[in-house]
């Protein structure tokens, strides 16, 4: 069984019996609302959420299991976005400065320090971070949902939203 | 009477933007000077011995693994190209596995009048890896900006302000992030080997 856009979804909304689908349920307390086909997130995904966004979003969540493939092409598609951002960072900062005046110098030396080197603040560590971050998340939602529909793997689709071109 | 305190007021301000310039001028010359005495140092980049080409193939660089190399290296054969700094073109290639997922990523990108190497060279504190080495015969710097993430890139010399960059990325070095250089330095040689000797 296979969940996507292609029309297989209703496979996924009504669950079978045996594959055993969970009830929707809290993670961590608090009420959630909404229609019987959201599947409970993982603690996993809970806790990168948390860890991403605050406490509080990691609290309690479901997944919409009808949006859940798409969203996970979109992260991935988001994630492969932050990284190629991050080499042109990395380009930049390896530009030399146009002139040996102190101006230029120091000019080129805090835009490479900005730019792309290690320190917490910087553009490509912090692309690179982020484009992490989205990745493991599109991960632990993948896993979510193949543990849900019982499957290898999952039939996604083949585009990710408007906006997100990679 | 009333000119009088107006104008030393003046001449004061002007005094004052004198000194601030004189401040600025000595920086700025006292930059220019330790740049001057600095690029008198010698290079700690060696000079290239057998140049190679990069401006003849700064709009080509999705030429620069053939198909085979490509195979090689487990890539997927279609590379995607996009805009790179200073009208070149950087190619990607990715790993895509049968579920979508983006498991390798490659980029080339190259400069074609810029000192890249001693660039980097002058960053060096400033990345979580610095290595300066060779590829081939030819003078490179491998660095990384996060050492918790497997990437890792590998800039060389290929010749006087002629540069090719490889970034690569690979999720089955997650558990050991260094091995991308080991892997980032095989792509970046077969790249260089496939850069056309400078006439």
């Amino acid at each position: 069984m296979s969940v996507g856009s292609d029309g297989r979804i209703g496979e996924a909304l009504n669950p079978p019996a045996s594959a055993g689908a969970p009830e929707v349920t809290s993670l961590e307390g608090g009420s959630l609302l909404g229609p019987s086909t959201l599947l409970p997130a993982s603690r996993d995904t809970g806790s990168i959420l948390a860890q991403t966004l605050g406490a509080d979003a990691g609290q309690s969540f479901m997944i919409d299991v009808e949006h859940a493939p798409q969203s996970i092409v979109d992260l991935e598609a988001a994630a492969n976005y932050l990284e190629q951002r991050a080499n042109v960072a990395r380009g930049l900062a390896n530009i030399s400065p146009p002139g040996v005046d102190g101006v230029s110098l120091n000019a080129v030396k805090e835009i490479g320090k900005w730019a792309a080197d290690s320190g917490t603040n910087n553009l490509a560590a912090t692309l690179l971070a982020g484009a992490q971050q989205l990745r493991t998340l599109a991960a632990k939602l993948r896993e979510d949902l193949q543990a849900y529909l019982q499957v290898d793997q999952l039939d996604l689709p083949s585009e990710a939203s408007g906006g997100l071109d990679e | 009477m009333r000119t009088r305190p107006v104008a030393s007021l003046i001449v004061a301000g002007c005094l004052i933007l004198l000194a601030s310039c004189g401040d600025d001028s000595d920086a700025g010359q006292s930059s220019g000077s330790n740049q001057s005495s600095s690029s008198s140092v010698v290079s700690p980049i060696p000079p290239v011995q057998n140049p190679r080409d990069v401006a003849a193939m700064a709009d080509r660089t999705c030429e620069l693994l053939t198909a085979q190399q490509v195979e090689g290296f487990g890539l997927d054969l279609s590379p995607l190209q996009s805009d790179g700094l200073f009208g070149t073109v950087d190619c990607e290639w990715r790993t895509t596995t049968s579920d979508r997922r983006v498991v390798k990523r490659l980029f080339v990108s190259v400069f074609t009048n810029n000192p890249t190497l001693e660039v980097v060279y002058n960053r060096r504190d400033g990345f979580a890896s610095f290595e300066l080495t060779t590829v081939g015969e030819y003078p490179a710097t491998v660095t990384r900006s996060n050492a918790d993430l497997p990437v890792c890139s590998v800039d060389i010399k290929a010749a006087e302000r002629q540069s090719v960059t490889v970034t690569y990325r690979s999720d089955e070095f997650d558990n050991d992030p260094q091995q991308a250089c080991v892997v980032g330095k095989q792509v970046a040689e077969a790249v260089l080997m496939n850069l056309p000797p400078k006439a």
